[in-house]
C-alpha cells in the first residue's frame, strides 16, 4: 500500500521550534549581545515581533498554494528554470547553515567532553545520526520532535530557573544597549536569527491539515521568540556586557554555574545529553530538507539515494573552517547577514509573482471564454 | 543482502563464486529418485572403471549419465515453490488419486486407500477397526479408524460402535431414509460428527484427534470428533506472575483457550475465527474478536496476513509471531505475546485482535504500542496511585537496564567531572588495583551476568541451587577479591540485573538487555554524545515501527486526539471512558461519562447532567 507522509500540526510546529530555538544552546545569547550589548533581549523581542508580522504577510499570501511547497509556487511564478533556480538557492542556504552548525556542534562537544578526539570523529557520528534520520524519513523525525522537545525545553527552562538566585535585573542597564541606531541596523540583519523558518515553506505538503501553516508558524515563531529572548535576558542578568561577549557557549556557562547543595555541584555534563539530542534532531531534519529541496528542485523519483552523497558534501563542508573562530565567523559574517533576505523577502517576491501569474492566467481564461 | 555479502566476498577474496544450489524445500521427498539417478551414476563411473576396453559402450553410457546428469541439474537448479513441491512430491499419489479422492462405496477400497495413506502396517498408534453395522435388515461391512493416544477410546466405545453394532435393533421410523440418513440421524449419537466426501477430509479429522467411520455401500465417510490426547490443566501464569487478579493461564489447546476467553468475556459477539496454518502441519489458530468493537480492517488485516503465511510446520505462537510482524530487524517487539486470559480479555474489549496457536501457551494479540508492552494486568486490579507508582519503577527499572553500566562507562571515562568529588575518590580508590580498563570490567561482569541467567534457565532443577552459588561467588566477593572488577561495577551490574527483570514484556526484556551491550560500547567509544547517538537512533527505529499499522508510540507521537491517560501513568478507571483511538474501534465509549452511578457529581457534572458549582 502506497503511504503518504503526513504530519500532524503539532509536530510541524515541534520541527519549526527546533530548527528557531537549538542556536540557543551554540553562541546566540553572546551573538547577540555583541550586536546589541545589554539590549540584546530587546533587539530579539522587536525581531521576534517583525518577523511574526512578516509572517502574517506571508501566510495571507500563501493561501492561494496551502498544501504547495515553495518551489511549487517558484514553478508557479517562473516556469520550471524558476524552480530549479530558487530550489538550488534554497539548497545552499540550508546546505550552508547546517555544514556550519554540524561543525559547531562538534567543535563545541570536543571543547566539553571530548578534548582528545578528532573533530572529524564528532562530526562522522553526528553523520551517523543524520543519516539515520533522514534515511527513515520525516514522519520519524517529527515524532521524535514531539516526544524530545518538550524534554529539552524543560530542561532549558530548568537552567534558566536554577540560576535565579544569580539574577540582576541592573545588569541589563543601559536599557537601549549600544543605542537606538545599532539596535535598528543590527535588528534588521538579525532578523536571519529566524532564517530557519524556510522549513516550514518545505512542510506545506506533509501537513496533515493543508490550510493550518498560519497557525503552525504563528505558534514556531512565538515560542522560538520566547524562548530567544528570555535566553538573552537570562543570560544578560546573570552575566553584564560586556562580560557576556567572552563565553563562547552561554547557556553551557550558565548550565556550569548552577550549583544545588554540596552533592550536585558540576550538572552541566548531564545536559550533553540534550544538546547532542538537539544536535542530532536538528541535523537529521536539516539533512532530510536538503535531499527533499533536490528531489523537488529537480523533480527526481527518489529521495533516499540523494542521502549518502549530500551527507558527504556537507561533512566536507564542515570540515572547510579550520577551527571554531573560522566556523563562528562564516555564519555570523556571511549567514546571518544574508540569510533573512532568503527566507523573508525571496518568499514575498515569490509568492507575490505567483499570484499575479495565476490572477493573469485566470484574467486570460476569463476573458478568453 | 547474501547477494551484496557474496558479491563482496567475490571482490574482496578473488575467488570466482560458485553458484549455490537453491534450497528445494521437501526435497528428500525426490530424493529416491536423485539417489537411483546417482547410484546410476556411480555405478557408471564403476563400470566406466571396470571395463576400460569397451569404449563404445562406455561412450555411451557416458552420454546417458551426461544427460542424466544434465537432466538432475535442470530439475535441481530451478527453483521450486514450496505448493508446487507439495503437489510434486504428495503428487503422483495425489494425482492418481485425484479423480477418485471421492471417497468409494467399497469399504474394500476405502480400507486400501487409508491403509496406504497411512501405512496402517507400519504405524504403530493408528488403528482400525472392522466390524459390521445392521441397517434395515441388511449386515453392512464398517470400520473405524483413529490414531491411539490423540483420541477417547471410551468416546469411540460409547458413541460409536456401541451404538452402530446394537443399537440398529431398536424401534425406529426409518420408512423413508436412506442408509445414510438412518446411520447420520439414529446411529451415531456423537454431538459433533462431519459427514465428508473426500478422503482428505477424514483424513484431516483423524489427523486432528478425530476419528473415521467407513460403511460398505456409503460414498461419504463419518468424522466424529472424539479428541481425547493428553495436555496440561488450566494452571497459574509462569511468566506473568501477580499478586492480585485471576491465577488461570493459557495452556497448549486452542479450544480450551478459547474457552477460557469466553468464560471471561461472556459476549455472543465474540468471535472465534479458525484458519489453519502450516501446509503440513496445518495447525489451527484462532482469530478472536469483538464483532462490534474490533476494526474490520484490522480484523481483515490479520487473517489476510495469517492466511498468506506459507510454511511447512507451524509448531508456537513465538514462530507465527516472526511471520505476522511487521519489521523483523525492529529491536523491539511488536506484537505481545501473553500466557494470561484476562489481560487478552482486556485487550479484546479495547478492540484489539487476539490470535490464539494450537500447541502454544502464548496468544498474541494486536496491535500493540510501546506503552502495553511496559505495562502489568495487575496495574488495572490496583488502585491507581499504587499502579502508577509500580508504572514509575518500570520504567525506571527500563532505563537502569539500558543506561546504567553505559553511563557509568561514559562518566568515569570521559566526564568525571559530573562527580561529585566525593564520589569521584570512592570510585577512583575502588578501581585503583583493577588492571582493567573499566569498558572491560563492565563487559566481563555482563557477560557473567547472562551467562548465569541463561544457565539458570538451562539447568536441570535439582542442581538449581549450585548455580546460584556459584553465581554469587563469580559476581561476588570472588571477582572483587581477585581485583578483576570494582565493588562499585558488581552494584552497577547487579543493579541492571534487577532493573531488567522488572520488564514486564519478555520480548522487550531480552531487547533491552541486548541493547545496552551496544550502548556499553557507544559510550567506550565517545561517552555521552555515543549514548545519545545510540538513543537518537533508538528511538527513531521505535517511533518509526508499526504494529499492524498502529504506530508503535502512539499515542503519543503522533499525538492523537483521543484520551492519552493510560500510558506513562494510570488514571483512575472511572476516567477512562474511551478506549484507544488510535486502533479505530467501531465504538469508542467503553462507559458513560459518569459510570459511577452512585456519586453525585464526576468531573464537575451532576449525575442528572446540570453543572456543579460547588466546586
Amino acid at each position: 500500500m502506497d503511504q503518504k507522509t503526513t504530519i500532524g500540526n503539532f509536530e510541524a510546529a515541534c520541527i519549526l521550534l527546533n530548527l528557531l530555538s537549538t542556536k540557543i544552546i551554540l553562541d546566540f545569547p553572546r551573538t547577540a549581545s555583541e550586536d546589541a550589548g545589554s539590549a540584546a533581549w530587546l533587539m530579539i523581542l522587536l525581531d521576534s515581533a517583525v518577523v511574526y508580522l512578516l509572517f502574517l504577510i506571508i501566510t495571507r499570501l500563501y493561501r492561494k498554494f496551502a498544501g504547495k511547497d515553495l518551489l511549487e509556487v517558484s514553478e508557479k511564478a517562473f516556469g520550471e528554470t524558476g524552480r530549479i533556480i530558487f530550489g538550488i538557492i534554497y539548497l545552499a542556504q540550508f546546505m550552508y547553515v547546517t555544514s556550519i552548525i554540524l561543525r559547531q556542534f562538534a567543535e563545541d562537544i570536543k571543547v566539553i567532553s571530548l578534548a582528545n578526539t578528532p573533530v572529524s570523529i564528532i562530526i562522522l557520528m553526528f553523520s551517523a545520526g543524520m543519516v539515520v534520520g533522514a534515511w527513515l524519513g520525516l514522519e520519524a523525525i517529527s515524532r521524535l520532535h514531539v516526544l524530545a522537545i518538550p524534554i529539552m525545553a524543560a530542561a532549558f527552562v530548568l537552567i534558566l530557573l536554577f540560576n535565579i538566585p544569580r539574577y540582576d535585573i541592573s545588569r541589563l542597564s543601559p536599557w537601549l544597549g549600544l543605542g537606538i541606531e545599532t539596535l535598528a541596523v543590527k535588528g534588521i540583519i538579525n532578523l536571519s536569527y529566524f532564517s530557519e523558518l524556510a522549513a516550514l515553506f518545505f512542510l506545506m505538503p506533509f501537513l496533515k491539515k493543508k490550510t493550518s501553516y498560519g497557525e503552525i508558524g504563528r505558534y514556531g515563531v512565538f515560542f522560538s521568540g520566547l524562548f530567544l529572548v528570555l535566553s538573552t535576558l537570562c543570560y544578560l542578568m546573570v552575566y553584564q556586557y560586556p562580560t557576556s561577549t567572552e563565553f563562547f557557549l552561554p547557556v553551557y556557562q550558565m548550565a556550569r554555574s548552577i550549583k544545588i547543595g554540596r552533592f550536585f555541584t558540576r550538572i552541566e555534563s548531564a545536559f550533553i545529553l540534550i544538546w547532542a539530542s538537539c544536535a542530532f534532531l536538528y541535523l537529521s531534519a536539516c539533512l532530510y530538507f536538503i535531499t527533499y529541496i533536490f528531489q523537488r528542485a529537480f523533480s527526481l523519483k527518489y529521495r533516499k539515494p540523494l542521502i549518502a552523497p549530500f551527507i558527504i558534501l556537507v561533512f566536507t563542508l564542515s570540515m572547510v573552517p579550520e577551527n571554531l573562530y573560522s566556523a563562528l565567523q562564516a555564519e555570523m559574517q556571511i549567514y546571518r547577514t544574508f540569510s533573512w533576505i532568503i527566507t523573508f523577502v525571496l518568499p514575498l517576491i515569490l509568492l507575490a509573482a505567483a499570484s499575479i501569474r495565476v490572477n493573469l492566467r485566470k484574467g486570460r481564461e476569463v476573458s478568453g471564454e | 543482502m547474501k547477494g551484496k555479502v557474496s558479491w563482496l566476498k567475490s571482490v574482496f577474496l578473488f575467488t570466482p563464486e560458485e553458484p549455490k544450489k537453491p534450497f528445494v524445500l521437501n526435497d528428500f521427498e525426490n530424493s529416491p529418485d536423485d539417489d537411483k539417478s546417482a547410484d546410476a551414476e556411480e555405478g557408471n563411473t564403476d563400470e566406466h572403471e571396470r571395463y576400460d576396453g569397451n569404449e563404445d559402450d562406455d561412450k555411451n553410457k557416458n552420454n546417458e549419465s551426461g544427460g542424466r546428469k544434465h537432466e538432475r541439474k535442470i530439475k535441481i537448479t530451478k527453483p521450486v515453490l514450496i505448493n508446487e513441491t507439495d503437489r510434486s512430491n504428495d503428487g503422483e499419489e495425489e494425482r492418481k488419486d485425484g479423480e477418485d479422492d471421492k471417497i468409494s462405496s467399497s469399504i474394500n477400497t476405502c480400507l486400501e486407500v487409508i491403509k496406504k495413506r497411512y501405512s496402517a502396517d507400519i504405524n504403530g498408534d493408528f488403528k482400525i477397526r472392522e466390524f459390521k453395522v445392521r441397517v434395515k435388515d441388511n449386515a453392512y461391512s464398517a470400520f473405524v479408524c483413529f490414531f491411539d493416544g490423540l483420541v477417547n477410546t471410551s468416546l469411540i466405545n460409547n458413541n460409536i460402535l456401541v451404538p452402530l453394532m446394537t443399537m440398529s435393533v431398536m424401534p425406529m421410523d426409518t420408512r423413508d431414509q436412506s442408509v445414510k440418513d438412518i446411520i447420520y440421524n439414529h446411529l451415531i449419537p456423537q454431538n459433533q460428527i462431519k459427514m465428508c466426501k473426500t478422503y482428505q477430509d477424514v483424513v484431516d479429522e483423524i489427523n486432528f484427534g478425530g476419528t473415521g467411520i467407513f460403511i460398505d455401500g456409503l460414498d461419504v465417510a463419518f468424522a466424529a470428533d472424539v479428541k481425547g490426547w493428553e495436555h496440561r490443566t488450566v494452571e497459574k501464569p509462569t511468566t506473568e506472575l501477580n499478586i492480585r487478579g485471576p491465577r488461570e493461564s493459557f495452556i497448549e489447546s486452542n479450544r480450551a483457550n478459547s474457552a477460557l476467553l469466553r468464560k471471561i468475556l461472556k459476549d455472543e459477539n465474540l468471535i472465534v475465527e479458525d484458519v489453519l496454518v502450516g501446509e503440513r502441519s496445518k495447525t489451527p489458530c484462532s482469530i478472536v474478536y469483538i464483532k462490534n468493537i474490533a476494526n474490520s480492517r484490522l480484523v481483515d488485516e490479520v487473517r489476510k496476513r495469517l492466511k498468506s503465511i506459507k510454511i511447512a510446520y507451524l509448531r508456537d505462537a513465538g514462530e507465527l509471531e516472526q511471520f505476522l510482524e511487521d519489521d523483523t530487524f525492529l529491536p523491539a517487539p511488536q506484537m505481545l505475546l501473553t500466557e494470561r486470559p484476562d489481560r487478552v480479555a482486556a485487550y479484546l474489549g479495547e478492540g484489539r485482535v487476539a490470535v490464539i496457536v494450537h500447541g502454544s501457551p502464548f496468544v498474541i494479540v494486536v496491535p500493540v504500542t510501546f506503552f502495553n508492552l511496559i505495562h502489568s494486568p495487575e496495574d488495572y486490579y490496583l488502585r491507581y496511585p499504587y499502579s502508577t507508582l509500580l508504572r514509575i519503577v518500570r520504567i525506571l527499572g527500563i532505563l537502569i537496564t539500558l543506561y546504567l553500566p553505559a553511563l557509568y562507562l561514559a562518566i568515569t571515562n570521559y566526564h568525571q567531572e559530573m562527580l561529585p568529588t566525593d564520589l569521584l575518590l570512592a570510585i577512583s580508590s575502588s578501581r585503583e588495583k583493577v588492571p582493567f580498563p573499566t569498558i572491560v570490567s563492565i563487559f566481563i561482569m555482563e557477560i557473567a551476568f547472562e551467562l548465569i541467567r541463561e544457565a539458570g534457565i538451562r539447568i536441570p532443577g535439582p542442581i538449581g541451587p549450585t548455580l546460584s552459588i556459584v553465581g554469587g561467588l563469580i559476581l561476588g566477593q570472588a571477582a572483587v577479591s581477585a581485583n578483576l572488577v570494582s565493588p562499585i561495577l558488581i552494584i552497577i551490574v547487579a543493579v541492571t540485573g534487577i532493573g531488567s527483570f522488572a520488564i514486564p514484556d519478555f520480548s522487550l526484556g531480552y531487547s533491552f538487555r541486548a541493547l545496552r551491550f551496544i550502548y556499553i560500547l557507544l559510550a567506550g567509544f565517545a561517552g555521552l554524545l555515543g549514548i545519545s547517538l545510540g538513543m537518537f537512533i533508538h528511538f527513531l527505529l521505535l517511533i518509526n515501527a508499526k504494529s499492524f499499522g498502529v504506530p508503535f508510540f502512539s499515542p503519543i507521537a503522533p499525538k492523537t486526539t483521543g484520551n492519552r491517560t493510560n500510558t506513562f501513568f494510570r488514571a483512575p478507571l472511572w476516567k477512562e471512558e474511551d478506549r484507544p483511538d488510535f486502533i479505530n474501534p467501531k465504538d469508542v465509549k467503553q462507559q458513560p461519562f459518569i459510570s459511577r452511578g452512585w456519586v453525585r457529581t464526576e468531573k464537575g457534572v451532576r449525575t442528572d447532567g446540570s453543572e456543579d458549582n460547588n466546586r
